[in-house]
């Protein structure tokens, strides 16, 4: 029995480990479909988030086509936004 | 291949304590994951709760009925390597209880768990927030403990068929059964 059950066991493997696709690393939303060109300026973005009070740990451009920063807000409390780069509008929002 | 001649008393079943320690445990991770973007309140709560189970476990281990302490089921590596090749050539005999490969995935379970843990609170303090490094590390462990899970799940159905009978039944009625 012992070779049939092996060859079982290991099928039933590999078909949850083909249907199981990693995790994708910590994934964000997906912000804009407007290209690039039309996005605001990173630096001034970040600089008026900054004149509003946000102190910017982090400042990074995400694969959903995301402006998302790190840090806190004039409060104090730590946040992680998602803003659309085009018009600057939060898209998602964590605090802490 | 014949079952071990021991079989369990009536009264000699999984203690519902544990049962239950492994339902939310699991329940807590799966949550935990599923609800990571879109509710991290849960998440982090869930996180939190698992490291609760750990913890408890951890004691539950130490101090707990003899059967499901550590120093029964986590052995050496000359027994465990003994085992899996008693396994391979079909002449592992059946028994009540953890086998060794079992004994060291729990082990396995409870550090990716705990090391998901604690990486998990370390992003929500002022040092790590946003650092990218923890938070690959963390997704990783993430991976890592869904393979071990296929793993638990690719053991649990061998050792149902080694045994003829459907193994994780004992995780809800708690009757033990050679395997």
């Amino acid at each position: 029995m012992p070779r049939d059950a092996l060859s079982t066991t290991g099928a039933v493997c590999a078909a949850l480990l083909i249907g199981l696709s990693p995790t994708p690393a910590l994934a964000g939303p997906q912000c804009t479909r407007k290209p690039p060109a039309q996005w605001l300026d990173a630096t001034k973005f970040r600089t008026d988030l900054e004149a509003q009070g946000y102190v910017i740990a982090k400042f990074k451009t995400t694969s959903g086509h995301c402006y998302e920063i790190y840090g806190k807000d004039k409060t104090g409390a730590k946040v992680e936004i998602y803003f659309d780069p085009s018009d600057g509008k939060i898209v998602k929002q964590e605090r802490h | 291949m014949t079952a071990s001649s021991a079989t369990a008393a009536p009264d000699d079943r999984i203690p519902l304590v544990l049962r239950l320690y492994h339902g939310a445990l699991a329940a807590s991770f799966v949550g935990a994951w599923a609800l990571e973007s879109a509710w991290r309140e849960a998440h982090e709560w869930l996180g939190y709760t698992l490291a609760g189970l750990l913890l408890w476990r951890l004691f539950y281990g130490l101090n707990g009925p003899q059967a499901l302490r550590f120093t029964t089921f986590i052995v050496g590596p000359r027994q465990l390597w003994r085992y899996a090749s008693d396994l391979c050539h079909g002449r592992a005999a059946l028994r009540i209880g953890y086998n060794p490969l079992a004994g060291w995935a729990i082990a396995g379970h409870m550090l990716l768990l705990g090391a998901l843990a604690c990486s998990g609170h370390w992003l929500t303090t002022d040092t790590f927030w946003g650092n990218d490094a923890l938070q690959s590390t963390h997704a990783s462990l993430v991976d890592a403990m869904w393979v071990m899970i296929v793993l638990h799940l690719g053991g649990v159905t061998l050792a149902s068929l080694r045994s003829r009978r459907v193994l994780p039944l004992a995780m809800l009625s708690g009757r033990r059964y050679p395997h």
